[in-house]
């Protein structure tokens, strides 16, 4: 079976062997980095000596408790948030859409820490609080880049119109958490300052597992788009004459989205630009279309993250770097570098 | 039969526990979390084997020399267990949260020290430290002897009122003032001294006319804080600084911050301390009392 995309400029094929075979080269990829994620830490831990009963049980315990949850919060994240990027990109049909730079991230930063600076009264319930907050801001900042869009056609000025509406929301959710920082407690202080730059450090069983099952979910729900986001490629029209419900499609995605990077934002603040570079990259390597492209963009991500985050965890310990200083290091030359390449295509 | 399995199993627990106690202590492996934790072990005396402590803990010498598992605020749980601890004795500032949840999921038994950031809860502290670490005749002594201290200061007599700002500042930026809820607000007030920006909460940057109209007669600032701006010089030029009745007259007081506002067993005598410099100091200046109109806000 042979898929035939046209795109702007150029024809793929892809063979289903060859989806096959990228999506198993990534997975391998992951596994080796998850291997090497595994035993890697500020505490020399063995994960075969773990699993084999032969390390001491401090070891033992750090391995289970700590490191293991931390690992696929990573793998988790990492996910949502590249996938997420890939399936924004092909909605908008717009290679700039991101989290990040849309807003998404920040608005649902913003709503968590709205929650934890107002309403949270510290106990049970609280995570569920930071959850639907994360969600909901995430969910406002979709609905309104989406009334932006919509009056927008497509073309280079809808490119720009998306990333002044990413700009102003990113903006006021600043201002927003300087407003917050400035009545917060000294305790409040502090768990707003994850929201600075990102970090996996909080993964406990407790919150992590919750938010696994979420963002499956919320993986889930992309997964089953990529059809039809190669439908909506083609155009609106063309694409509703070949059946596609675009409003159903755009609810699905908005919603996985919101949901998926409410939940990444509530648990682990806000890290930068995976969703923009990692579908970047695999798009120039696997061309566009999604039944490809949003598998191995998940996959990508989680290979990213948990690489960045061993790198946070290791390189200056016992002290960690935030791991979303790391890829907003490697994302935001990348994003000036497509900029100028834009501006020079114009 | 039950019963007498429960009985015979608790019995056993009993007898181990108390065995173990006291040798345990000794034995087992302690990181300290937050100064005014360190500093009562040191007052207590106690006889445990402290392996490791924050950056925070800058006072006695004998606990700043050892290896340090990173900023109080800021822990990783990875970072704290590479000493292999067995316990964790953490201020209640210590955190985030997360990771002090981390440790105990591993099995490190994690104490909390929590205690609101008041004078009187400086004696509370040092008894639960005394009964963490079996000291607690030593404890329920320093705790009264500390208690004697701060009524003492209490019972001084009453300042002519006297308008103050306390400037934390603790890097290069703008110096921030210490407004109401604030350790700073407590130690002035114990004192007798009246803090010129009561009016707000934390800490917070003020900005020349705020200065000038706060009108505070005397600047409290701690000793690194005081190098960080510059030194004194610095400090008077600060925008403002100049239309204040501190600025006019040059009325300043360093203090030991770390002592002062720790709020551990150093903190009562710190707080006499300055009451010396403050009485010292109006009793060397001659204009303080008609020089300042009383602003009401």
């Amino acid at each position: 079976m042979i898929a035939i995309l046209h795109t702007g400029r150029f024809r793929v094929q892809l063979p289903v062997s060859r989806t096959t075979r990228v999506l198993v080269g990534l997975t391998v990829t992951l596994l080796l980095a998850l291997g090497w994620a595994a035993a890697s830490g500020a505490l020399g831990i063995s994960p075969w000596e773990v699993l084999r009963g032969q390390a001491d049980p401090l070891s033992v315990q750090v391995w289970w408790q700590l490191r293991l949850p931390r690992l696929l919060l990573g793998v988790a994240v990492g996910a949502m948030l590249a996938g997420s990027g890939a399936a924004m990109q092909g909605l908008f049909r717009n290679p700039l859409a991101d989290p990040t730079l849309l807003g998404l991230a920040s608005g649902a930063g913003l709503f968590v820490a709205v929650w934890i600076v107002l309403f949270q009264d510290s106990g049970a319930g609280s995570l569920y609080g930071q959850f639907a907050a994360g969600f909901l801001g995430a969910l406002c900042v979709c609905l309104i880049v989406f009334g932006i869009a919509k009056r927008q056609g497509g073309g280079s000025a809808a490119v720009m119109t998306l990333l002044l509406a990413g700009l102003a929301i990113n903006t006021l959710a600043g201002a927003g958490g300087g407003v917050l920082a400035f009545i917060a407690s000294d305790e409040q202080l502090r768990q707003l300052s994850l929201w600075g730059m990102g970090t996996l450090t909080n993964a406990l069983w407790r919150t992590t597992a919750l938010a696994l099952v979420l963002i499956a979910v919320a993986l889930w729900l992309l997964m089953r788009s990529a059809r039809e986001l190669d439908l909506l490629q083609l155009g609106e029209a063309t694409a509703h004459a070949a059946g596609l419900d675009a409003a159903r499609l755009k609810r699905r995605v908005v919603i996985a989205t919101s949901l998926g990077v409410g939940i990444c934002v509530a648990l682990t603040g806000v890290i930068g630009f995976l969703g923009l570079l990692v579908p970047h990259c695999l798009r120039l390597w696997l061309g566009p279309g999604h039944r490809l492209l949003l598998p191995a963009s998940m996959i990508g991500g989680a290979l990213l993250l948990v690489v960045a985050d061993t790198l946070a965890r290791t390189v200056a310990a016992p002290a960690e770097i935030p791991v979303g200083l790391l890829t907003s290091l490697l994302g935001g030359p990348y994003f000036l570098y497509l900029l100028m390449r834009r501006n020079r295509a114009c | 039969m039950n019963a007498k399995r429960l009985i015979r199993r608790s019995l056993a627990v009993l007898l181990m526990g108390w065995l173990t106690a006291g040798a345990a202590l000794a034995s087992e492996r302690w990181v300290v979390l937050g100064g005014d934790i360190a500093e009562t072990l040191a007052a207590l005396d106690a006889d445990i084997n402290v392996i490791a402590r924050d950056d925070t803990v800058v006072h006695p010498p004998a606990m700043a020399e050892l290896p340090s598992v990173g900023y109080l605020r800021q822990l990783s749980a990875e970072s704290v267990l590479s000493f292999k601890p067995d316990r964790v004795l953490a201020a209640g500032h210590a955190g985030p949260k997360e990771v002090l949840e981390q440790l105990a999921a591993v099995d490190v038994s994690v104490e909390i020290i929590n205690a609101p950031p008041t004078l009187n809860a400086i004696a509370d502290k040092v008894r639960a430290v005394g009964r963490l670490t079996d000291r607690r005749d030593a404890a329920e002594a320093l705790a009264v002897a500390l208690s004697d201290k701060l009524d003492w200061l209490a019972s001084m007599p009453v300042l002519p009122t006297t308008r103050a700002m306390f400037i934390m500042q603790h890097s290069g930026l703008t110096p921030r003032a210490a407004g109401s809820d604030t350790a700073a607000h407590s130690a002035l007030e114990a004192v007798g001294l009246a803090n010129a920006f009561a009016e707000m909460q934390g800490y917070h940057s003020v900005g020349a006319e705020a200065l000038a109209r706060q009108a505070p007669e005397v600047v409290i600032v701690s000793e690194r804080g005081l190098a960080a701006m510059g030194g004194e010089a610095a400090l008077w030029q600060l925008p403002g600084m100049a239309l204040t009745p501190a600025g006019r007259e040059q009325q300043l007081i360093v203090v030991d911050d770390q002592a002062l506002l720790g709020f551990g067993p150093r903190t009562p005598d710190q707080l006499l301390t300055l009451r010396q410099d403050v009485e010292a100091l109006l009793g060397a200046s001659t204009s303080i009392h008609n020089s300042t109109a009383q602003l009401s806000p």
